[in-house]
């Protein structure tokens, strides 16, 4: 009897230190997520003001691009630059296609648990608004949600006209991470 | 108590057989697992749940492949493609010939947008209605676009070419009755590429695939103006294309190989073909031509002249002397030797993936130096370090070490890339004696998130003197616009790798290339020693079996043309006689046509590709080479616009878009004209997972403290 507790003590004490563990490495995330777009906007507002790129904290290798306003209403600061690293602080601008304040494909890449939770519950005629380093807001309507595998890459390829593409992972809830499917939303100006 | 129990046990069961469902699946369910009876019921319905993800999840990757239109009532105009191309020499000039056809009872204007080669330079608009047609003029953009939509409006037929890319076009056609056909006949000219002794060209066809929205129409009303539907393969009637091809090559023809498509081919003479595409093809897929002379009568120097207007025009190809083995020398000596920096980017951006290509491909290249080669290594995040202080000899031992250090590598930090291209500059290259043989090259490995890129163009010319910079773009999205011209300001070439697997393949050809240079400094003079107005300028340097390619102009009483170029060790100089012109020219049936249009065309590119140039600038030059050439620009477009009244006031009229084919091989890369990432990046985490499974196992540890006698009490007070 007194072996089983032991055995029942020590099986608590290891599930549990998992489970805190678990808590922890994701609550890191979700906290790393939140507190760079408390920084990142802060740039973005001082980048506004003063028109020169800041990064939003020294070290970064990055700063922010444009603001974005989610069909929910959530305000999202994208930096430049898709990378793995960036894409923890916030959603992404791909480089090669359009800038905000140019005519094309402007794509935007976002994580699925964080920044672009939200797109799951987007619908066809939502508005998407972004803002551009001059300020300017453009405000687009959702004209298709798709699921499209990550090798489909005509979705963030260059488009002669003014376009907006939302990517982020697919499915929104799932425990395998970097799956092959991207749930994408496609929206253009209004 | 037992409730929370089981449903604790249920989700938990649900997630674990999530995470290796596939075991689960091969063990039939989860008993062996659960400690308590009738939980197998419960283990099932999770099992059912997952089935039911599963599907859930092919049946939403299958939603991203299958279109549909929601527009029921809204019809295309039926189109079918004619292309001619006469191909003299080095120049293709090609008539495109687009029939709208309107197949509803409404008026329409018809919209259709289609891919032409890169270098294409559309010069001619004719608005075909019945047997009269209209001639395009050349206009600024925003003017041709204000005419022709006042023509839209006022009833008149009228079509507008655009250029949106330099290799993406839109032809439009208003007011096209019902029933009616209508032709638009737009021509093209281009060069036709020359490399290892082979001509080729190739016609593109499709414009890659974009999606079909589902908004209706009043909530987006341009919509027709921005996405081309796809057809549907089933209900839409195929788009005929026809090819007809009148080559005359000018040299006796050993071979033609069409890939692409099947021809019907007629022999004229020895270097004169007529091929045509055996059957009406759909449009969706490239046409791919090419051809060889025969080996005896490959072309040194070919040159063609034509006067436009009382300018004169040139167009010279030629094959430099190759760098050839000598018989006595090892084959190392008889070339150039390298000393290579990489410089490589181990900053936060190329963590994970990328910076594991990267590595990759930084091993590669120091595996082909060859032993009298030599080389460093430079890596920067927010700051640069050098490997050695100075360039290192290629040996088992220095290559060794190199590579164990790049093993070692990682990636955080942030990106000073002018610090690296300092530090790069700053090794010293000079020792060696005989340095016109030795070739200063940088290999820079990055992903370019940079901001700060006028600042390092800038770094790059000044610091750059003899050096060549290759850069090589990292990861799946990198800045290929600062890539590409960074490699152009330093006179080098831009390597994109995707994907692990193509480190291999792609910097075996950068390596195979860059060690074999055979010109470089490539000038044009008169030889009374009056500049050249040529382009491409700055001449590219010529590697291995490539040709030197220039079209220049003719101004009065023009000498005798001097090409320059420095090879291994001496000095390569050529001058052609511009008023005799060559075997090849005499050859020719007719002259050459169109040669101003190619200078143009040419200059166009180079000063789109300038980064010295401001937009305004460029805009102003492009706007007056348009207009001065008749060429649809990125800020010039043709536009025709008939006299008489076609459609009487008040009818109705609708906007109909023809619907381009899917590509063939839908998920293929050439689908896409654009630079595309490889894949889409990656975009999940599981933190919201995480803390919901470390939720569930932290109150299972709680559970089990509860049920455990011992813990009675505990228990009680917790709940």
């Amino acid at each position: 009897m007194l072996m089983l507790s032991n055995v029942r003590t020590a099986l608590m004490v290891v599930v549990l230190s998992v489970g805190l563990l678990m808590i922890g490495r994701g609550g890191y995330i979700q906290a790393k997520a939140w507190l760079a777009q408390v920084l990142i906007t802060q740039a973005w507002q001082q980048q506004t003001a003063t028109g020169i790129p800041t990064k939003p904290w020294p070290w970064a290798d990055t700063s922010p691009i444009a603001q974005i306003v989610l069909p929910n209403g959530e305000q999202q600061t994208v930096l430049a630059g898709v990378s793995g690293r960036n894409l923890a602080f916030g959603p992404t601008l791909q480089l090669f296609t359009a800038k905000p304040d140019e005519q094309g494909n402007i794509v935007i890449y976002g994580h699925n648990d964080t920044h672009f939770k939200s797109l799951e519950i987007a619908e066809i005629g939502d508005g998407i608004e972004v803002q551009d380093e001059h300020g300017k807001t453009v405000r687009y309507a959702v004209t298709s949600l798709q699921v499209v595998n990550q090798q489909d890459t005509k979705v963030a390829a260059q488009t002669p006209w003014s376009q907006l593409t939302l990517i982020t992972c697919y499915p929104f809830t799932t425990v395998s991470v970097n799956g092959p499917l991207r749930w994408v939303v496609t929206a253009i100006p209004a | 108590m037992v409730c929370i129990n089981i449903k604790t046990w249920v989700v938990a069961a649900y997630w674990c057989a999530l995470r290796d469902r596939s075991r689960l699946l091969k063990k039939g369910g989860l008993k062996k697992r659960l400690p308590k009876q009738g939980l197998s019921k419960l283990a099932m319905g999770a099992l059912t749940g997952i089935l039911a993800l599963c599907s859930l999840a092919v049946q939403a990757d299958d939603l991203g492949l299958v279109y549909r239109d929601e527009y029921g009532t809204q019809t295309a105009p039926l189109l079918s493609t004619d292309v001619t191309m006469t191909v003299n020499g080095l120049v293709n000039r090609v008539t495109v010939r687009q029939t709208f056809k309107n197949t509803s009872t409404d008026w329409i204007h018809g919209r259709y947008i289609f891919p032409l080669p890169d270098k294409a330079a559309v010069d001619h608009l004719r608005l075909w209605i019945g047997e009269r047609f209209i001639e395009g003029d050349i206009q600024p953009k925003a003017i041709a676009k204000k005419q022709y939509e006042a023509a839209q409006q006022a009833g008149v037929k009228a079509s507008l070419v655009e250029q949106h890319r330099p290799n993406i076009f839109s032809t439009q056609v208003a007011n096209i009755a019902p029933v009616e056909s209508v032709t638009v006949e737009i021509e093209y000219q281009e060069t036709v590429l020359y490399r290892d002794g082979e001509f080729s060209l190739r016609f593109p066809t499709v414009v890659a695939p974009r999606y079909i929205p589902v908004v209706p129409l009043n909530k987006v009303p341009d919509v027709n103006a921005i996405t081309p539907f796809l057809r549907d393969s089933q209900d839409d009637p195929t788009l005929p294309f026809s090819l007809n091809i009148d080559l005359n090559a000018g040299l006796p023809i050993e071979v033609i190989n069409t890939p692409s498509h099947a021809f019907t081919q007629q022999k004229l003479t020895e270097d004169h073909y007529i091929l045509s595409l055996a059957k009406p093809d759909i449009a969706d897929r490239d046409v791919v031509l090419s051809w060889q002379p025969q080996a005896s009568d490959l072309p040194s120097t070919a040159l063609f002249t034509q006067h436009v207007e009382g300018q004169g025009y040139g167009l010279l190809l030629t094959m430099p002397p190759q760098v050839s083995h000598q018989a006595n020398s090892t084959a190392s000596s008889a070339l150039f030797h390298q000393s290579v920096t990489f410089v490589l980017d181990i900053s936060g951006s190329m963590y994970g993936e990328s910076i594991e290509q990267a590595k990759q491909a930084l091993k590669y290249g120091l595996q082909q130096l060859q032993p009298e080669d030599s080389f460093n290594i430079v890596t920067f995040n927010h700051e640069a370090m050098l490997y050695s202080e100075q360039l290192l000899p290629v040996t088992a031992p220095t290559i060794a070490r190199a590579l164990r250090f790049v093993d070692g590598l990682d990636a955080d930090g942030g990106t000073e890339m002018a610090a690296a291209l300092k530090a790069a500059f700053s090794i010293k290259t000079d020792d060696q004696p005989n340095s016109t043989r030795r070739l200063d090259q940088i290999v820079f490995i990055t992903d370019g998130s940079v901001g700060n890129e006028t600042a390092l163009f800038d770094l790059i010319e000044q610091q750059l003197v003899d050096r060549r910079l290759f850069t090589v773009g990292i990861g799946s999205a990198p800045n290929s616009y600062f890539m590409t011209r960074a490699a152009m300001k330093g006179k080098g070439t831009y390597t994109y790798i995707g994907d692990v697997k193509e480190v291999d393949t792609k910097m075996r050809l950068l390596f195979s290339k860059i060690s074999q240079p055979v010109m470089r400094d490539i000038k044009l003079t008169w030889s009374d020693g009056r500049s050249v107005d040529y382009w491409p300028n700055p001449v590219p340097d010529l590697y291995q079996q490539e040709p030197l390619q220039v079209s220049f102009k003719i101004p009065e009483n023009a000498a005798n043309l001097v090409i320059t170029g420095q090879q291994v060790d001496h000095e390569w100089r050529n001058e052609v006689d511009i008023y005799q012109g060559l075997a090849i020219d005499e050859k020719q049936p007719q002259p050459p046509i169109g040669l101003d249009i190619i200078w143009a065309r040419n200059q166009i590119s180079s000063i789109q590709m300038n980064p010295e140039i401001s937009m305004e600038e460029k805009k102003k030059h492009i706007e007056r080479l348009g207009m001065k050439q008749h060429i649809v620009t990125r800020y010039t477009s043709l536009i025709a616009v008939d006299k008489t009244p076609a459609r009487a006031e008040g009818e109705v009229v609708n906007d109909a878009n023809v619907k381009p084919h899917l590509p063939k091989g839908w998920k293929s890369k050439q689908a896409s004209l654009q630079a595309a990432p490889y894949q889409l990046a990656q975009t999940g985490t599981n933190s919201e997972i995480m803390i919901f499974v470390g939720a569930l196992l932290s109150l299972f540890a709680l559970l089990i403290g509860c049920t455990s006698k011992n813990r009675i009490t505990m228990c009680r007070t917790k709940s």
